[in-house]
């Protein structure tokens, strides 16, 4: 064992720096300040890109949003100015609502069943192999996907609200299963073994103790499922139709939402429409947004683990 | 002992038997869990069986030569994908490439560097990059990255682009709309998830490891390199796999951007095409084979995800440290 | 376990054969020569091993190696780009992006359907017509190119390439498809009366939409077609109709939509767009009531709808525009057959001699032409590939369709 004898540090230097300076050769010096630059410029590739597209979102879609413009029926000739995107406020509320309440319990409990019950067990392997290989899918061929076994089946159910869920969950299902179960995995097993010895059953253990450690990262996971599906406009192109009055029901009848006016308003030329496009996007970015907050906020206070 | 045992409590030696009604919710809670993961199984069975077979008439006609042809006419009824593949295998590349130290050093930022109120700041900022939609990306981009990018890329291309290593990447013709800017938006596109998964892997390594590691004098990336990337490994590959997923199957932001001009060629500036956005141009106006041909190019993309989930699999269970995970 | 992994790297313009390189034998072996010529097609074979690790390496060196012959190849000697001459070509997405494309770019061309060309401010060629006579797109251009087509019995024509000797030549037509036997009495009446409506009161509302009326008499025609339509009797007043296809007639679908239903308050009608293809895919399965397309149905396909037989009920028509952008010129004159050399590349400077000869007396600048076309397929590229395949076959090699595989 070598003994490396550091002199003590001059009274005029602080203490620490010179120390690390003695005892850090410059090159682990250099890889740590370029690990912090790293860091730094990471958070630069992040924030840049937000400040300049909501920037830019804002200056062009805050000029129609007003409480009018929130609740008009869309004007049937999409070129006229005026008339509103309540319909697409409605439909996007609906929709995405319909396909989140679908797809985060069944992606969680599936994900509670791979890791806590399934484990490398045969099944669960292919529903671990099966989720993986959709998360990949284009989310247009969600939208097929449905078109062909429900829009346009046998039933003859048509364009709905409903077509447009199921594309969004079976969107959302696969990310939700597969952040859910690494969710999961990473409670530390003392956990659960603490709750064993205690005499909890298994599935007080997973709702009383795993759930709640792990709650936090599931409900991040669920949220950018959400974000996704919410944005997303192909799917919807092939199953829910247009409307330009609000549709409630999600059942019958086709409708609207936000991403899909935003696309059809911003393939024309016409500056009425482009305006609406814009607007349409700002309330869709701040309808999300606020719904992410809200979720965090909750989440935390349920969660049993101190961030 | 007998003062201490609680009245109806079981002698020494017995199993502890819990409350009578406790085995019985305990099944069901297990058999609900069974049936969400055998319903799980038959959702995405059901959909990679409908594509499937919605796609045959196309894979019969074109056999394998669908993804190993370049000729891509529907008014022939010749279905070549490669082009395609080339394409999205590329932008997903390039996103990935750029996406994953960029989201882990933001992870690591509000994991390690940044104090409390800031890491909250800079999560809610992250989760503002996934509220935009992706046709808001795309329209975006088109507005305003398209026409300067073509400047920016000719000068690369007129400096960079001699070099003789780094030709093959960055000469030829610069187009705004190429691989590499549909590379970049797909980039700042999947920074979220992968940001997110991370710093929840991040997050349960305990302060004991690190200190230990700072303890022994090592510094804040070798602390990382010891204490921390061995125990996120899973993790931190899931992460990167689901963004993977995010960039291989994004539509409408990659089809407003590429330049929809297939190609093979290693110049990023070059414009291209990929799967997806020859999907969302095409299947409007496709009827019979070609619909189907299309539908094939989605289920080819669940071969290509297949390949790279068993790659990154393979990869990640090369790790030593197992830690707490199971 | 025997695995086969081959990794095949192609480059632009490959004259050259491909080289098959196998990782197994070939490195390290000093009696394997090799050239590579820009373009090498290079194919390297490896064969998976026993080990692990032995695997991975060779799996690492089949990646790097042709990496580093990539890396080493240097950049393909096409560069396109309009300072070496080759031809510019960019995409845009719907008309609008064509449009937008067009308008940024000084030197640019593409073909814009007519409302959208107008809405954008873009310049339009004038288009000599078979009759020899250059035509500037307009709504009585269009028309007269309706007028001048002849009528199959069922209601379907083709105005492209017309000869009447006002008509102008890349006039793209549409119609609205229904099945003639209707099976709910809700909305066949409705139907009935939502297209009586388009073809007589709606015709009124096509100039205002930018769009060319149908010709009395083929409106009549159209109107006597109605009668064909099997309603059963009965059903409500109040109705919903449900459409998608053509999202070329969909600015006039909407107008006559808007009107339609204040003069009818109980029926509501929703227009989907989403293109021809959708359409008629979404009328086969009764998944809508009506479908908008710019193309006939090919005989094939006929039996695919569930319904029955279809009735096509023209609607109307529209000019193609060829609009450009070009700094100092404000006509220009052109012929099919310089349009198909312009469309596939062989001219690629607008002082081009085949420009020139189109334009007598108009100095032409030698800015490079940057052509503009669609990157989503759509009725309206099938329209203007069709005109240019009957007005020009010998120079238009390309073929037609709703998408065709443009130069790069």
């Amino acid at each position: 064992m070598t003994v490396v004898d550091t002199p003590a540090p001059p009274e005029s230097e602080d203490p620490a720096g010179w120390i690390l300076e003695q005892a850090i050769s410059p090159r682990r010096r250099f890889f740590n300040g370029v690990a912090s630059a790293w860091m730094i410029g990471s958070l630069l590739f992040a924030l840049v890109p937000v400040v300049i597209i909501v920037v830019y979102v804002v200056s062009k879609g805050a000029g129609i949003v007003n409480f009018g413009f929130l609740t008009k029926d869309i004007p049937i000739v999409t070129q006229n100015p005026g008339g509103g995107i309540g319909p697409a406020i409605v439909g996007t509320l609906i929709i995405t609502g319909m396909a989140a309440l679908m797809a985060i319990p069944l992606g969680v409990l599936g994900a509670v069943y791979l890791n806590e019950y399934g484990g490398q067990n045969r099944v669960a392997k292919v529903i671990r192999f099966m989720a993986d290989v959709m998360t990949g899918v284009p989310s247009i061929v969600m939208g097929l996907f449905i078109a062909t076994i429900w829009v346009s089946s046998g039933m003859h159910f048509g364009y709905s609200g409903l077509a447009g869920s199921l594309a969004l969950a079976a969107l959302m299902l696969p990310i939700v299963i597969r952040s859910s179960e690494e969710m999961l995995k990473l409670v530390p097993d003392d956990l659960r073994q603490a709750s064993d010895a205690l005499g909890a059953r298994r599935w007080r253990t997973v709702t009383s103790v795993v759930i709640p450690a792990a709650l936090p990262g599931i409900v991040s996971g669920a949220m950018l499922a959400v974000a996704r599906a919410a944005g997303e406009t192909a799917p919807l192109l092939f199953t829910i139709g247009v409307t330009t009055g609000i549709n409630a029901n999600p059942f019958h009848g086709t409708n609207t939402t936000l991403s899909q006016e935003i696309w059809f308003n911003a393939q024309t030329p016409f500056a009425a429409a482009k305006d609406r496009a814009w607007g349409a996007a700002l309330t869709l970015i701040l309808i999300v947004f606020v719904f992410t907050v809200v979720a965090r906020v909750v989440s935390n206070r349920f969660s049993t683990v101190r961030r | 002992m007998t003062a201490l045992a609680p009245p109806g409590a079981p002698g020494a030696g017995e199993p502890i038997q819990g409350t009578a009604g406790g085995a019985g919710v305990d099944r069901t809670f297990r058999g609900i869990a069974v049936a969400a993961g055998l319903l799980v199984l038959a959702i995405l069975a059901l959909i990679a069986y409908t594509t499937t077979t919605k796609a045959w008439p196309a894979f019969t006609h074109q056999g394998i030569s669908f993804v190993t042809g370049r000729n891509w006419n529907p008014n022939t009824n010749s279905f070549g994908a490669l082009d395609f593949i080339y394409g999205t295998l590329l932008t997903a590349t390039i996103a990935l490439v750029l996406a994953v130290p960029a989201s882990l050093g933001i992870a690591l930022f509000i994991t390690e560097l940044a104090p409390r109120r800031l890491s909250n700041a800079v999560t809610y900022v992250v989760d503002m990059l996934a509220a935009i939609p992706s046709v808001v990306y795309g329209y975006w981009a088109l507005a305003v990255l398209v026409s300067p990018a073509t400047n920016f890329y000719s000068n690369i291309a007129n400096s960079l682009g001699r070099v003789p290593g780094l030709s093959s990447l960055f000469g030829g013709s610069a187009r705004g709309a190429s691989f590499m800017t549909a590379g970049v938006i797909l980039a700042i596109m999947i920074v979220p998830i992968i940001t997110s998964l991370s710093r929840e892997a991040l997050i349960t390594v305990s302060q004991d490891d690190k200190n230990g590691a700072i303890a022994m004098g090592a510094t804040r990336i070798e602390m990382l390199r010891v204490a921390v990337f061995p125990r996120v490994r899973s993790g931190l590959i899931a992460a990167a796999m689901l963004g993977l997923g995010r960039a291989m199957g994004e539509t409408i932001a990659v089809a407003l951007i590429i330049g929809s001009s297939p190609k093979i060629t290693s110049h990023l500036f070059r414009s291209g095409d990929t799967m997806a956005s020859v999907i969302v141009h095409q299947f409007p106006e496709a009827v019979d084979i070609h619909r189907a041909a299309l539908i094939g190019l989605g289920v080819v993309l669940f071969a290509i995800t297949i390949a790279v989930n068993v790659a990154a699999r393979a990869i990640a269970n090369r790790s030593v440290l197992v830690g707490n995970a199971r | 376990m025997f695995g086969l992994g081959s990794c095949l790297v192609h480059f632009d313009a490959s004259e050259y054969p491909p080289f098959v390189l196998n990782l197994d034998t070939d490195i390290g072996n000093p009696n394997k020569t090799f050239t590579l010529g820009k373009g090498t097609t290079l194919i390297a074979t490896l064969r998976s091993s026993d080990s692990r690790p032995r695997r991975f390496r060779r799996t690492v060196v089949a990646l790097a190696v042709p990496a580093l012959l990539l890396a080493a190849c240097g950049s393909s000697s096409k560069s396109s780009g309009s300072s070496s001459g080759s031809a510019n070509f960019q995409a845009g997405q719907g008309n609008a992006g064509v449009a937008q494309a067009v308008s940024a770019t000084d030197g640019a061309i593409g073909y814009v359907d007519y409302s959208d060309a107008k809405a954008a401010g873009l310049k339009f060629a004038s288009v000599k017509n078979s009759s020899g006579t250059f035509i500037v797109p307009s709504i009585e251009s269009a028309a007269a190119s309706v007028a001048s087509a002849k009528i199959e019995t069922n209601l379907t024509y083709s105005p492209l390439n017309s000869s009447g000797a006002t008509a102008y030549p890349i006039t793209s037509p549409t119609w609205i498809i229904v099945y003639a036997k209707q099976t709910s009495a809700t909305q066949g009446r409705a139907l009935k009366s939502f297209l009586h409506y388009a073809l007589t009161d709606g015709q009124a509302l096509a100039a205002g939409a930018n769009f060319a009326k149908l010709p009395d008499s083929l409106a009549q025609k159209a109107v006597t077609q109605l009668d064909k339509l099997e309603v059963p009797g009965g059903g409500s007043d109040s109705a919903t109709l449900n459409g998608s296809g053509s999202t070329f007639q969909k600015a006039f679908d909407q107008v006559v939509i808007e009107a339609f239903t204040k003069a009818n308050p109980g029926i509501t009608v929703n227009y989907a767009g989403g293109g021809s293809g959708k359409g008629k895919t979404d009328l086969q399965t009764k998944t809508v009531d009506f479908a908008g397309t710019d193309s006939l149905v090919k005989p094939a396909d006929l039996s695919k709808y569930q319904g029955g037989a279809i009735l096509y009920f023209p609607l109307v028509a529209a000019p193609i525009t060829m609009s450009f952008n070009l700094s100092g010129v404000d006509k220009l004159q052109l012929s099919a057959a310089t349009i198909a050399k312009i469309f596939s590349g062989q001219i690629t400077k607008w002082n081009d001699a085949a420009i020139a000869a189109d334009n007598p007396g108009v100095t032409l600048p030698s800015t490079g032409i940057t052509v503009v076309h669609r990157a989503d397929a759509s009725g309206t590229t099938s329209n203007f590939t069709k005109y240019l395949n009957l007005a020009a076959p010998e120079v238009w090699k390309l073929g037609f369709g709703d998408t065709v595989n443009w130069p790069s």
